[in-house]
């Protein structure tokens, strides 16, 4: 019989499926992202320079999820702040860049930047929680 | 809401440190003490191993903040 503590099939094949889907789930918004956004990932003339660039993200993306996968239940919820707070800073710095951009004071938002800013501003949450973890 | 616990008692009365009940629950050291200072809020999967590690129902570990945390029989 199983100890609680021990990973069971079921466990691992539940784990492994969230990973998929997480995976999936981040591959389709890069990918509708380069669509919207104007990276150039699909259709027309696809630089290889941009495509090259999508999938080492799409790839550090699929590893971020493969660590997060392996942490325990407390660093999985540090992380999730971490891309919470990433998800909160677009929401509120959308409008604002957008208002800015009508009065001509800064260029148009574009998907690029706003996923430049939803990963520093996760990565620098994830950093600081990560390392006020390491300290406790 | 945070639950109150008395984790940290049922430790100290085992003599184990974070590090040992970490390893014994497959957590990091960090969750332990996340756990016993009040941060975090075990899943409850992770609840259950710590009443089944403890011999104890849950119930008896974890408790609202409102009811104070659950006392500890030392003698038990």
């Amino acid at each position: 019989m199983q100890t609680p503590s021990e990973n069971s099939p079921t466990t691992y094949r539940r784990k492994t499926r969230n990973t998929w889907i997480l995976i999936g789930s981040i591959a389709a918004i890069g990918f509708l992202t380069g669509y919207f956004g104007g990276v150039g990932m699909v259709g027309g003339i696809t630089p290889s320079l941009t495509l090259g660039l999508g999938a080492g993200v799409l790839l550090l993306a699929a590893l971020c999820f493969f660590a997060h996968a392996r942490t325990d239940e407390h660093e999985q919820h540090l992380d999730r702040v971490a891309v919470a707070i990433g998800g909160a800073l677009v929401i509120t710095v959308y409008p604002a860049w957008l208002v800015l951009s009508l009065g001509e004071w800064v260029a148009p938002p574009s998907a690029l930047g706003l996923w430049g800013l939803a990963v520093m501003a996760m990565l620098g949450v994830f950093a600081v929680l990560r390392y006020r973890h390491m300290r406790a | 809401m945070l639950l109150k616990n008395c984790l940290r008692a049922l430790r100290a009365e085992r003599g184990w440190s974070q590090a040992a009940l970490a390893e014994r629950l497959d957590v990091s050291r960090q969750a332990i003490n996340a756990i016993e200072t009040g941060k975090y809020d075990p899943s409850l999967s992770l609840a259950f191993r710590i009443g089944a590690l403890f011999k104890r129902p849950i119930e008896t570990i974890f408790g609202a903040p409102a009811d104070g945390a659950p006392d500890v029989d030392i003698q038990e």
